[in-house]
């Protein structure tokens, strides 16, 4: 069983690594990204609005 | 006379035991010890096993208790942490080739707390590569080896569940805590954003990296994170004040309290059906305990803030691993290396304006406890998905963006796949006490948590 189960992640490993044989950023997340970005500079707040910052309680 | 492994003991079960010396910390890190070896073949949840130096620290636990010093709820008590968890002269790999043989100096904060509760550390468990989405490790879910554990907190979730630690750390940047313990029949409280310093343990992304603990009952996630609680000056996101008591909490008069259930249809709708049903099921103990449902509307901006979760976590981790990328850039995983990338590409006005999004969608989503107590939704969309990918964090990582406390406690099993289901139960910031007694009253009227995975 053990084999078998190394066999698979072997196969996953070599399935994962074949996604990048065009480059570091595949197509899809790429498109992804884009869409994100996008999505967060349309996006309307207003000017009173900050960047997160850590909760420290009340 | 005990007639349950050691190992199947809750730590609430084992600490009253070695309180009382009816067994010593000698015995049960040799039961679990064993345990290691007759599953971990299968499992495959642990990078490092430091077989001698726990059996080492349970005669000094021993020796402690034999004299007459007691140090708490988990003095003896057997112990594993994710491997981006800094561990002095043990290595600490993170889960990848860029430093896998480092060997830190000193413990991370929470190995040193656990240490001064009595904590026996038995190793290091596996992770994801630095605790981020890709270089998933071979680690099988103990409730059916054909399916992952989830991660990135992989071994740490998949150890407890098959009975090889009674406890475990893990870190939740999205969904590593939640979505690993839910897949695995466990117990697990996400806390609130700066409940347990981070110092010593490598960062995936600053402004959302989260610790947590494994168990298999809510009493016993209350006395960990107890341990684990409070400010640490060499983390400056902890929270300044008196740690709150969880332990005392989870007795708490929970009758009346309003629970949300997001309306049907929408974000947390859950892809398989099973889920749905148990959590249908689940919410109806929880009216049967006394609590009032009530349907909620979630922020409008959701889709907007999980784009914000996913570019600070880029950007924060490009930054992070700006200067061993310069130098060791091929060492990392590919899918990693992709996410470092497109942090690369980030400016500082996109950065910015996915925390403004973040700020906006947490005070939406701190609204919605004007008028409840505690929010309840599916942990995750499905369930374990077969294979090695560790399934969708989605239903996670509003509460992990937001700093929100939330929790996820087992309520089914799948009947084919004999997979387990969990709910999330989610409270408004410093709300733990409240989760810890609504998890709590649900576990003594339900048997879920303590069904074992059959390995």
């Amino acid at each position: 069983m053990r084999r078998e189960l190394e066999r698979q992640y072997e196969d996953f490993l070599t399935a994962e690594r074949d996604k990048y044989k065009e480059g570091h950023v595949t197509k899809e997340e790429r498109a992804s990204f884009e869409r994100e970005l996008e999505q967060l500079r349309s996006f309307s707040i207003p000017g009173h609005i900050g960047p997160n910052t850590t909760y420290r309680g009340e | 006379m005990i007639s349950t492994g050691l190992n199947e003991l809750t730590i609430a079960e084992t600490a009253s035991l070695i309180q009382r010396k009816s067994i010593s910390p000698v015995e049960v890190t040799e039961a679990y010890l064993r345990r290691i070896e007759e599953t971990e073949d299968r499992v495959q949840a642990w990078v490092t096993v430091e077989a001698d130096a726990a059996m080492k620290a349970a005669k000094e636990s021993e020796r402690l208790i034999m004299s007459g010093t007691y140090l708490g709820p988990l003095h003896g008590i057997p112990y594993g942490a994710k491997d981006i968890i800094c561990t002095a002269g043990v290595r600490t790999s993170g889960g990848s080739e860029v430093n896998g043989d480092y060997v830190p100096e000193l413990n991370a904060a929470v190995i040193d707390r656990l240490n001064e509760a009595g904590a026996i550390m038995l190793g290091k468990t596996t992770t994801t590569e630095y605790a981020y989405q890709g270089g998933e490790p071979p680690t099988r879910n103990p409730w059916n080896t054909q399916h992952t554990p989830g991660g990135s907190s992989s071994g740490s979730a998949a150890a407890v569940s098959a009975g090889m630690a009674a406890f475990t750390l893990g870190t939740q940047t999205f969904g590593s805590l939640i979505r690993p313990a839910a897949y695995n029949g466990l117990t697990c409280m996400k806390p609130t954003f700066g409940r347990i310093s981070r110092y010593g343990v490598f960062y995936a992304s600053w402004s959302l990296d989260h610790i947590g603990a494994f168990t298999r009952t809510v009493a016993d996630n209350a006395a960990v994170l107890e341990a684990l609680t409070g400010a640490d000056n060499r983390d400056p996101a902890t929270l300044l004040g008196e740690a709150p008591s969880f332990r005392e909490a989870i007795d708490r008069d929970i009758s009346g309290l309003a629970v949300g259930v997001p309306e049907p249809g929408g974000f947390f709708t859950p892809e398989d059906s099973s889920i749905g049903v148990a959590m249908d099921e689940a919410v109806s103990v929880l009216k049967e305990l006394g609590l009032q449902i009530r349907t909620v509307k979630l922020p409008a901006c959701i889709d907007e803030a999980v784009a914000a979760h996913r570019m600070t976590m880029r950007a924060e981790g490009a930054a992070y691993h700006l200067e061993s990328y310069r130098t060791r850039a091929d060492y990392y995983g590919p899918s990693m290396r992709e996410q470092l990338e497109l942090g690369f590409e980030l400016s500082a006005v996109d950065y910015l304006q996915a925390q403004r999004v973040r700020t906006v969608f947490r005070n939406e989503l701190m609204s919605l406890f004007d008028e409840i107590d505690i929010l309840v939704t599916p942990s995750t969309p499905t369930l374990a998905l077969p294979g090695f990918k560790t399934g969708s964090a989605m239903f996670n990582g509003p509460f992990t963006n937001t700093g929100l406390p939330a929790m996820t406690v087992p309520i089914g099993l799948e009947p084919a796949s004999g997979l387990p289901i969990g709910m999330q139960l989610v409270g408004p910031l410093l709300g733990e006490e409240t989760l810890f007694a609504v998890g709590h009253r649900y576990q003594q009227a339900t048997k879920w948590h303590r069904m074992t995975a059959p390995i």
